[in-house]
């Protein structure tokens, strides 16, 4: 810069660039934090007010299904659906019901027509079971399994997933890009992305969405809704640490079992009734 | 002069004028000499504290802010989960309103049965009372028939009924009372069937054909006596 040029020197220049800077930056997060007050204040009090109640590590939520109660009648997969706004799809589920038709060469045919939710047929729709006799057959209520080692926990890419502390896997969907890892790595099938044009409870489409053992709900001392429906008792939820919780009974039952043990999942959910289905 | 020499004379020439360059800065006073100096060193010193003080907060904010919106906060994001609000209520809210069907249902075999398995959630029923997702008065035999609908499956034990042969299918109300269970059975009729005429090709004492389009009125008074055909074409009972 010459004498001759505007009379700007190179200190002033930066003095004001210094000073100009964080003037910017701050007005900046003054206007988000004045334009937003409602939605701040809403999103702050409410959690707040759970979490006063709540403490998680005070819990450890486990699940029992009994295989042989169950009347198939599909009112938890409907109960879910509304209770979660999960989408009316009958292939995209929270929570189903399978039919096992164990014929009597031993194997074992699942049927589930639109994941149970208008109950089921009195004979099996599996394919390959027409003109089967069939041994046995019950209905066998699904969920995620909120495993203790969660496979789609290891694969999220971005952390969105998680397992609580009282071992519910949760997904924050803020985080959540929708890859659908999560979806693939499950062995129990027990995950889905929300299609465009639906939203999750947590607001978004193009995310994973699974079953939190309705977490609002257990927060809260209530029962999951599909429990809560279930004429039959035949879904049981419950906390472990109560030794003389319904679900601490079911699953110390000797015939209590956890579906496809081999994967090393940990599941937090139980079976009775199944014993026969082991090889 | 030899190169040493010459040499030696430049390094003396610039040691001197290194030292009249220092001597030519104007050095800055260490302390102010004057009062008026002194106050106008503290605002300086005063000023540039409150500008760094301000420009770290500014910069501590914006990572925060940050840090808040792309960060990993599971806690949070649980308690954003745990603040839904719940559409299902807890079993019993609904006898503060309903106490005459609680009371005939907790003392029945349906009194594991929650209310809203058979009307649904009870936010929507709050939201707009005449409006749930089974209607309250007159739900309709399907819900019945979601549990009691005979299907391979089902515990051995659990009641069933062949709907397509049950006395009366489809009206179970008429009947039942779904929350006392208690059933008014249908009179015991005997069906000597020898002795019945025509209606049975088509009728058969276990259960009633669906009335044709044109059904023609049976002439025959041994069924009529009974089974009396009214005005709108249908047979007394399934009136």
């Amino acid at each position: 810069m010459s004498g001759t040029g505007p009379s700007v020197s190179r200190r002033g220049l930066l003095k004001t660039g210094l000073l100009a800077l964080p003037a910017l930056a701050g007005s900046r997060f003054l206007s988000a934090w004045i334009s937003s007050p409602d939605a701040a204040a809403a999103n702050a009090a409410e959690p707040t007010v759970i979490a006063t109640v709540y403490d998680p590590s005070l819990h450890d939520w486990a699940f029992a299904c009994d295989a042989t109660r169950c009347i198939g009648c599909g009112l938890c997969v409907e109960a879910c659906k509304l209770e979660n706004h999960v989408p009316l799809e009958p292939e995209l589920n929270r929570t189903w019901v399978e039919r096992h038709t164990v014929t009597e060469d031993g194997s074992v045919l699942i049927d589930s027509p639109h994941a149970g939710i208008d109950g089921f047929p009195p004979e099996s729709t599996a394919e390959g079971a027409e003109g089967r006799n069939a041994r046995e057959a019950y209905f066998v209520p699904r969920l995620c399994m909120q495993c203790d080692s969660p496979p789609c926990v290891s694969v999220c890419p971005v952390s969105a997933t998680y397992k609580s502390e009282d071992g519910v896997v949760l997904v924050d969907a803020d985080r959540c890009i929708g890859c659908g890892y999560c979806v693939v790595a499950c062995p129990y099938g027990a995950r889905y992305i929300v299609p465009s044009g639906e939203a999750t409870p947590a607001g978004e489409s193009g995310v994973a969405d699974k079953c939190t053992f309705c977490y609002h709900r257990i927060t809260r001392g209530q029962q999951p809704a599909c429990v809560q429906v279930c004429p039959v008792d035949a879904r049981v939820f419950g906390d472990r640490n109560d030794p003389a919780s319904a679900v601490n009974v079911a699953i110390s039952d000797e015939r209590a079992r956890v579906l496809k043990p081999e994967q090393g999942t940990e599941p937090r959910v139980f079976y009775l009734g199944l014993e026969g289905e082991e090889s | 002069m030899t190169r040493r020499e010459s040499l030696r004379g430049a390094v003396s020439r610039l040691k001197g004028r290194g030292a009249d360059a220092l001597r030519a800065i104007p050095l800055r006073p260490t302390r102010p000499t004057t009062a008026r100096g002194a106050s106008r060193a503290a605002l300086k010193v005063a000023a540039l504290v409150a500008a760094l003080a301000v420009a770290l907060f500014v910069v501590g904010s914006a990572a925060a802010a940050f840090y808040d919106q792309y960060g990993f906060h599971p806690e949070r994001n649980a308690r954003s989960w745990a603040a839904l609000e719940p559409s299902y209520a807890d079993q019993g809210i609904c006898q503060t309103c309903h106490a005459a069907q609680h009371a005939s249902q907790a003392a029945s075999r349906h009194h594991a049965v929650s209310c809203e398995s058979c009307h649904g959630p009870l936010a929507a029923h709050a939201a707009d009372e005449a409006s749930t997702s089974l209607p309250l008065e007159e739900p309709p035999a399907t819900i019945c028939a979601t549990c009691h609908a005979s299907s391979s499956g089902k515990p051995v034990g659990f009641p069933q009924v062949e709907l397509a042969t049950h006395y009366r299918s489809g009206v179970c109300r008429a009947c039942h009372d779904a929350h006392s269970t208690a059933v008014v059975r249908p009179p015991e009729v005997s069906h000597p069937l020898g002795n019945l005429p025509a209606c049975i090709t088509c009728h058969k004492p276990e259960g009633l054909k669906a009335l044709p389009t044109g059904h023609e009125r049976a002439a025959d008074a041994v069924c009529l006596g009974c089974h009396a055909v009214g005005a709108d074409g249908l047979h007394a009972g399934e009136r």
